[in-house]
This record gives structure tokens, sequence and C-alpha cells, in this order.
């Protein structure tokens, strides 16, 4: 498959919490690797993969790399927002054109863009 | 499938599923008709999406970019999507693609696809009286 792939973030919380268990005591531990385990799961961004949408950028003006990061920030904040996501239809602006784009979550938790398109579909 | 350069008349395949987006009831399905049994055809990508070239003048009355869609699942039982996109009227293109983003495997025949014909995405609501 062509297109970006945006890696997950370990949030800034999550690492400084993996530092903090060092000097806890023994019966905390247990309870703030959980708390650790829980807020990188809360933070992790989703990775987000684009199938073939860009052959319908032709003739916009708009260039692949600006659409593609604009969808993908707005399919992680979704999923950050949202227990599950699924499928979904989302728009975006890009240099004041809408971007239409079709999202599926799979089952790894990775969210494919199988296509978009400029102006409504 | 590899992306090709010449256009080309369609295989029994694609003509069967063309025929089969025909099933459907949608706007500009009459005026599209004629347009899609008349075509020549370039495979675009590996999943077999098409670009499409009627050899029929005119331009259909669509209310959407994509009038009419269909989806049946792959031998693993990944969703495949194939959408009828059209510019200015005119069919453009066929677009086939999984919902894993991976290449399809084994294409279903065109009777295995459920049509869709989803409404026009609603404009923003206008003002009414404005002062």
């Amino acid at each position: 498959m062509e297109g970006l792939e945006l890696a997950s973030e370990e949030s800034t919380t999550a690492r400084a919490g993996k530092g903090a268990i060092k000097s806890m005591s023994e019966e905390n531990k247990a309870s703030a690797v959980t708390q650790f385990a829980e807020a990188r799961e809360l933070k992790a961004a989703a990775k987000v993969t684009f199938g073939h949408g860009a052959r319908h950028l032709v003739g916009t003006g708009l260039e692949q790399s600006q659409v593609e990061n604009a969808i993908a920030e707005q399919v992680q904040a979704t999923a950050k927002a949202a227990s599950s996501t699924g499928s979904f239809l989302g728009k975006v602006v890009v240099e004041g054109q809408e971007v239409y784009y079709r999202a599926f979550t799979l089952p790894d938790g990775t969210i494919n863009i199988g296509t978009y398109t400029v102006g409504a579909p | 499938m590899k992306p090709e350069i010449r256009f080309r008349r369609p295989n029994d395949a694609e003509k069967s599923l063309l025929e089969r987006l025909l099933e459907a009831d949608f706007p500009a399905r009459n005026e599209l008709a004629p347009m899609l049994s008349e075509l020549l055809v370039r495979t675009i990508d590996d999943d077999g999406s098409l670009e499409l070239q009627s050899q029929i003048s005119g331009a259909a009355a669509v209310v959407k970019r994509i009038p009419v869609e269909a989806e049946a699942m792959d031998e693993d039982q990944i969703v495949i999507h194939v959408l009828l996109h059209t510019k200015d009227g005119r069919p453009s293109e066929l677009e086939i693609f999984r919902e894993d983003g991976s290449p399809v495997r084994q294409m279903p025949p065109a009777s295995k696809f459920e049509l869709i014909v989803l409404p026009p995405i609603p404009s923003p609501r206008r003002e009414l009286n404005p002062r």
C-alpha cells in the first residue's frame, strides 16, 4: 500500500511515570505500573494508513502530504476522544477546500483511510 | 494487477461489475447507463481500479461525485469497496479497495456485491430571512 504511516507516540506523561516507579515502595509499584499502562494506552496516537485517495487531488492544487497530515491529525484526535471508532466518514478543510475521507478501524487499532475526495462524495 | 498506460475495452468481469452498479436506482442512472456501456478503461492500481473513458458524449445530471457504490467480502472476509466516481457528469473512475488497505485477494463475482446509494451530504444550513 502506498502512502503515509504515522508511528504511535508515547506521551510525555507516560515516560515520566516510568521513571518515577524507581523511588516508590513495593506496594505502590503494581498500582503505578497499571496507571502507567493505562496512560500509555490512552495517550498513544492511532496509526493511520492511506490507500489510493491521492490521485483524486489532481487538478485541485492540494499536495498529498498536506492533505494526509490533516486527515491523520483529525483521525488521531477522533480516536483519542472515542471509546471505539469502527468505520466512519470525515471531512477536513485544507487550503479552503473540503476533503472527505472514509476511515476503517482494523483489528490492531490501525485506522486505514480507504480513499478520499476533494468535494462531497 | 498492473497499472496500464493504454485504454482498452473492459473485460467480462469489469463489464459485469459496471452493469451490477447500474442495477441500483440512483439520480442520473439512466443517463449514465449508455455512457458506461460504451467505454474504454485503463487499470490504474494493483486493486484493479479503472480509469473510465466513455465514448458517448454528454453529461449526466448526477447529484454526487459517487452516485453509486457496492461492497462484498474478499475470500478472507475483509470488505472490498467499489465506488463509481463521476467528474462533470461523466464516469471517470471505478475505484476498488479493501478496508484494510491490502491488495484484493479474490474479486467476488459481480452478483455478490451489495449495492449502496448514499444520500448527498447536506449543505450548510442557510439562514432564513437574512437581514
